[in-house]
């Protein structure tokens, strides 16, 4: 089966460990986070009739306190910039996390997910439309009611084989 | 008055037709060879044409020399030598890339040499000693007619390899996973995930070098030992206190797929099928050491 590593990155609480457990059955423990800022997961998806096994690095929130390791990246084949939709400082740190990344390893596919569509009374992200340049591919999710999170795997699993 | 001259034609016209015919004489007569001339002159003029045709003899010229003399090799051996020592100094892991299949052995083996001398004054200081276990252990050493040293050690290191993982050094992607029978696994993906994070957690924290690696860890009852190469990393999952034969075995391994794999290796865009052929190997790696008290107690 073809595998791909993917990254999870965002601000602290935006909510991209729940995305990750509403997607996947975790084996490792929460606290590898807290340990050495990441956990492995992995789902299998179908692409067009192909399966893809996305092994998901699930990053330590990263702001201006703990910055994100690069390490993490090497070798990625694409990921997942996540902002919460009640925190518009959440959609400034994702652009940075974007550009930091971008500096470093060049231009990888993306999706960015505009995360907690529940709180729709709190939103405060707008469309996240300084996110959309460079043809990115902006959704919205929810972990809580899992709204839009299925889909938004798949679509990264199509970018990555497409 | 005026003055008439007689006219007479002028004696160019003449000439110009002679010319004319002439140079149509010539042309008939030179064109073939006049293309031959002008065809050689391009083929000396122009080094491209001088680069190809000595291009087509250079293999079988060289062959020859060598044949007669020591003059070439002579000739060629600063050239080498310098060009040698501008690779290494533009980009030294190219070179260490290639000479890591070679270099493996050869260090073994100078390690071999030194750690046999090392048991050799093992087994000088264990034979001083002097207690109940160890007569009966000198005992059993003269009875298989190993050395005191290798008895002691199979009475006191146990272990099993449980799990070997053949890791992506880039991706941190599972290639290959083997397992000895009965041992519970996890999917060997998320594994390799996390030991490729904890490595590279390690070197982000401590600013270790891209090839420095961290070569074991404990867990509870199990120790984890890695061996790196360029382009992929071998993960043994031990049961017990290993013994150095384990990470030889994984470097042998480990070197055997970067020799027989390399393209795959460095073409790898996460379809592991290129590297099913590797599980023989790995399971070279599933050693078991058992220090029961028979001759023949490593298995």
């Amino acid at each position: 089966m073809l595998e791909k590593k993917v990254c999870m990155v965002g601000a602290p609480g935006v909510g991209k460990t729940s995305l990750v457990r509403r997607f996947v059955e975790s084996v490792f423990s929460e606290r590898y986070h807290s340990t050495i800022g990441v956990k492995v997961d992995k789902k299998v998806v179908a692409v067009d009739g192909r399966e893809l096994g996305l092994v998901l690095w699930d990053l330590e929130g990263a702001d201006e306190l703990t910055p994100l390791s690069l390490a993490y990246f090497r070798g990625a084949a694409g990921y997942l910039l996540v902002v919460d939709g009640t925190r518009a400082t959440t959609l400034e740190a994702a652009r940075e996390l974007r550009d930091a990344t971008e500096a470093q390893l060049g231009s990888l596919p993306h999706l960015v997910l505009l995360n907690k569509t529940d709180l729709p009374d709190a939103w405060a992200v707008g469309d996240g439309a300084i996110l959309a340049g460079a043809g990115a591919d902006v959704r919205r999710t929810s972990a809580k009611t899992g709204s839009g999170v299925e889909e938004a795997f798949l679509a990264l699993g199509a970018r990555l084989l497409g | 008055m005026t003055e008439t001259t007689p006219t007479s034609p002028p004696p160019t016209t003449h000439r110009g037709a002679a010319d004319e015919d002439l140079a149509l004489l010539r042309r008939l007569l030179v064109t073939p060879e006049q293309a031959e001339v002008d065809a050689l002159r391009l083929r000396l003029d122009d080094p491209r044409i001088h680069a190809r045709d000595v291009s087509g003899v250079l293999a079988e010229a060289i062959v020859l020399r060598a044949r007669e003399d020591d003059e070439l090799q002579r000739a060629l051996q600063p050239i080498f030598a310098r060009t040698l020592r501008l690779a290494i100094q533009e980009d030294p892991a190219l070179v260490a890339d290639a000479l890591y299949p070679v270099l493996g052995p050869a260090i073994r083996k100078a390690v071999a040499h030194a750690l046999r001398d090392l048991v050799q004054s093992l087994n000088r200081i264990l034979s001083r000693a002097f207690s109940i276990r160890a007569i009966r252990w000198r005992w059993e050493a003269w009875r298989s007619g190993r050395s005191f040293a290798e008895v002691v050690l199979a009475h006191t290191l146990l272990y099993r390899v449980e799990q070997v993982f053949l890791i992506h050094a880039d991706t941190g992607l599972v290639l290959q996973h083997v397992a000895a029978p009965d041992v519970p696994t996890e999917d060997p993906s998320l594994v390799a995930g996390m030991l490729t994070a904890i490595q590279d957690f390690v070197r982000d924290s401590f600013g270790a070098g891209e090839r420095e690696t961290l070569d074991e860890f404990e867990v509870g009852e199990l120790v984890v030992w890695i061996a790196r190469g360029p382009e992929a990393v071998i993960a043994a999952v031990i049961r017990g206190t290993p013994l150095p034969i384990v990470r030889t075995t994984l470097e042998e391994q480990l070197e055997r797929v970067h020799l027989t794999h390399r393209e795959a290796l460095q073409a790898f865009d996460g379809d592991a099928s290129a590297f099913a052929d590797t599980g023989a190997s790995l399971e070279d790696c599933l050693l078991v050491e058992v220090g029961d008290r028979s001759p023949g107690g490593g298995a």
